[in-house]
């Protein structure tokens, strides 16, 4: 586009100067014929004021010899630049000046009343002579411009056919450039159109994947709000039933001693401790054997074995109403019917429960 | 004319007022005499610019006379060029407050302007110099459009005075 | 509309377990700490199902059941227990007068379960 507009713009410029270039050429051909008329009506007025003497025919004169140097001053302006021209306009210079010069002498003579020096210059060829050579010099010129005017038209033709046909050329490209970027345009409108629906779909993608997984992590967090639900139920309850347990342990009047595997006291039962009347700070770590006696061996047994609970718990086995006695914080031997049974955990023996019932009523003790 | 000469007042802008309601007449170059150009209240561009000239002069304000031919209008036009006010007196405008075109100094500029106002390119323009006395008008510089400007007459040689041409 | 069920339980944490738990599945839970407010409650705003601790403070909770069915007769009653000494006994009685009971170690989900069977959901 840029070029185009310079071509056309050049073109304008062309044009332009050609337009100037026209009417400086009409300008010198206008000037060369008011140059011939001024001389024209320098030589009617003259002969006039030879047949008058009427002063105004003189002043008519003179003004047209002022016409002729102004006309012959103009044109030398014009032609400055054309040499050959130029050359040809000088050459009206000697003639004007001599052709000045006669007519100035004659107006003098005419005005003195001088006839016969009137008549001599007009009999005289200096005039005629020089009107002869100005018309010639002037037909030549104007002759010659008539030739650049037609040179000069025929170029401007092909200065405007030139730019007819650039502006059209340049329209042309200008229309395939713009369908070219049209063409882009859409191509590149196609594409984003294309990207934009790839992104619709990846974000429906991911907005479905971003559902799921919520749905997802809401149902994992349900199911852990549920697990956690079940394992507090799980707790509570256990703890609830540890303590019910517990509580009827407690309100078993036979004594009960946990021993660790090796017979010491672990836990015993408010029983031992209302019977023995000891607290059971004293009793927990101490060796069953300190506590409890059995008073003799075990029936069945060839034998006595040095200690038959430690024997019964090794072996795994339960020891059922055995007699036995415990002491009490006095001192006090209190018979009893001793039984055992190994604590179990997996199948693995982890302890002992011993339990003790009283066969003859012990004497009360604050626990 | 009197009046003219006499006004002690006198510039550019007082001498367009006087004209304001004279009317075109047209007499291709021919100069008219001030008194009958002023007794009749008919002219044209050069009746109305010589008389400027010579009324402005004759109060000591500097002016010039430039002639501009179109010849592709097949017209010509002349105007008072007013050298202090930068601006020209010009026969057309004697209607319009603005009376006064402004424009360059050089030859070239003012037949620019003055083309312009006309809607035409101008070919060639004279700096010449007129008195009622012969009623001749004397070329003192040509400008050709199609030169270089470097080369115009009032730019290389300043122009012949009007007392020494 | 969602479903009523009263719970009755002088434990708190067994009440405030149970209806977190039951809420959660969608259902309207009134709880109640006694057989008094459990009558008061389950004539004012009678419930579409009961759930009953066995041992409650100062009263039988089998007697308390026994007046709600009498008061708001046709609505199942659950019998949470702690455990049971003679299961083989003792289920033979508690089945007679609740239409389930089940251990206080029975899972949620499988309370839930015996609710919905129960609801007929």
């Amino acid at each position: 586009m840029i070029a185009v507009s310079t071509v056309a713009v050049r073109n304008i410029g062309r044009s332009v100067d050609s337009n100037d270039w026209v009417n400086h050429t009409h300008a010198v051909i206008l000037e060369t014929e008011a140059l011939r008329s001024s001389l024209l009506v320098a030589n009617g007025t003259l002969h006039t004021y030879v047949l008058t003497g009427d002063p105004r025919d003189q002043t008519a004169c003179r003004n047209a010899l002022a016409d002729i140097d102004d006309h012959f001053q103009i044109l030398s302006a014009l032609t400055r630049l054309a040499p050959t021209d130029h050359a040809k306009v000088g050459q009206l210079e000697l003639p004007i000046n001599r052709y000045s010069r006669s007519i100035e002498e004659l107006l003098v003579a005419k005005a003195a009343g001088q006839d016969n020096t009137v008549r001599t210059l007009l009999e005289a060829s200096t005039i005629n002579n020089a009107v002869r050579e100005m018309e010639r010099v002037i037909k030549s010129l104007k002759d010659n411009q008539l030739a650049l005017l037609t040179e000069r038209d025929t170029a401007s033709y092909h200065q405007s056919q030139t730019t007819r046909w650039t502006v059209w050329t340049g329209v042309a490209l200008n229309v395939l450039l713009l369908a070219g970027v049209a063409w882009l345009i859409r191509d590149d409108l196609s594409a984003r159109r294309q990207v934009t629906t790839a992104l619709e779909e990846a974000n429906r993608f991911l907005e479905s994947r971003v559902k799921e997984r919520t749905r997802e992590l809401g149902s994992a967090n349900r199911h852990l709000s549920t697990e956690n639900l079940e394992r507090r139920w799980a707790n509570h309850s256990l703890e609830h039933q540890l303590r019910y347990n517990q509580r009827i342990i407690d309100s078993i009047s036979d004594l009960v001693f946990v021993t660790t595997h090796s017979l010491n006291i672990s836990r015993v039962n408010p029983a031992v401790l209302h019977v023995t009347g000891a607290d059971s700070t004293s009793l927990i770590s101490k060796p069953l054997k300190e506590v409890v006696r059995l008073v003799v061996a075990p029936a069945g047994s060839l034998s006595p074995l040095p200690d038959p609970l430690k024997y019964a718990l090794k072996a795994g086995q339960d020891l059922r109403d055995q007699p036995a006695e415990i002491q009490d914080r006095l001192g006090q031997r209190i018979p009893v019917v001793l039984s055992l049974f190994p604590l179990r955990d997996n199948n693995r023996v982890v302890g002992g429960i011993i339990t003790l019932r009283v066969t003859r009523p012990a004497s009360k003790h604050s626990a | 004319m009197d009046d003219l000469l006499q006004d002690r007042k006198m510039n550019a802008k007082r001498f367009a007022n006087h004209f304001e309601d004279f009317k075109f007449d047209y007499h291709p170059f021919d100069v008219q005499s001030p008194k009958q150009f002023l007794i009749t209240r008919r002219g044209d561009c050069i009746d109305y610019a010589v008389l400027a000239d010579h009324v402005l002069s004759h109060h000591g304000i500097p002016t010039r006379l430039i002639r501009v031919e179109m010849v592709g209008k097949n017209t010509g036009h002349a105007v008072c060029y007013v050298t202090e006010d930068r601006a020209y007196l010009d026969y057309n405008n004697r209607k319009y407050f603005f009376v006064l075109q402004r424009s360059g100094p050089t030859i070239r500029e003012i037949a620019t302007t003055v083309a312009r106002s006309l809607d035409a390119n101008w070919t060639f323009a004279q700096e010449f110099s007129f008195d009622y006395e012969s009623f001749i008008k004397r070329a003192l510089a040509t400008v050709v459009k199609t030169d270089p400007p470097e080369l115009d007459a009032d730019k290389v040689i300043p122009p012949r005075s009007k007392t020494n041409p | 509309m969602k479903k009523h069920i009263l719970i009755v339980d002088d434990e708190a944490d067994i009440r405030d377990l149970l209806n977190e738990f039951l809420s959660g599945n969608d259902y309207r839970v009134t709880t109640v700490g006694s057989a008094g407010e459990a009558m008061l409650a389950g004539q004012s705003d009678p419930p579409d199902l009961i759930i009953s601790d066995l041992q409650l403070e100062n009263t039988d909770g089998l007697e308390m059941i026994a007046n709600l069915k009498k008061a708001i007769p046709g609505k199942p009653v659950i019998l949470l227990t702690g455990v049971l000494f003679d299961p083989e006994v003792v289920e033979g009685v508690l089945s007679t007068k609740v239409d389930s009971y089940l251990m206080k170690t029975t899972p949620l989900s499988r309370i839930l379960e015996t609710v919905r069977n129960l609801l007929k959901e």
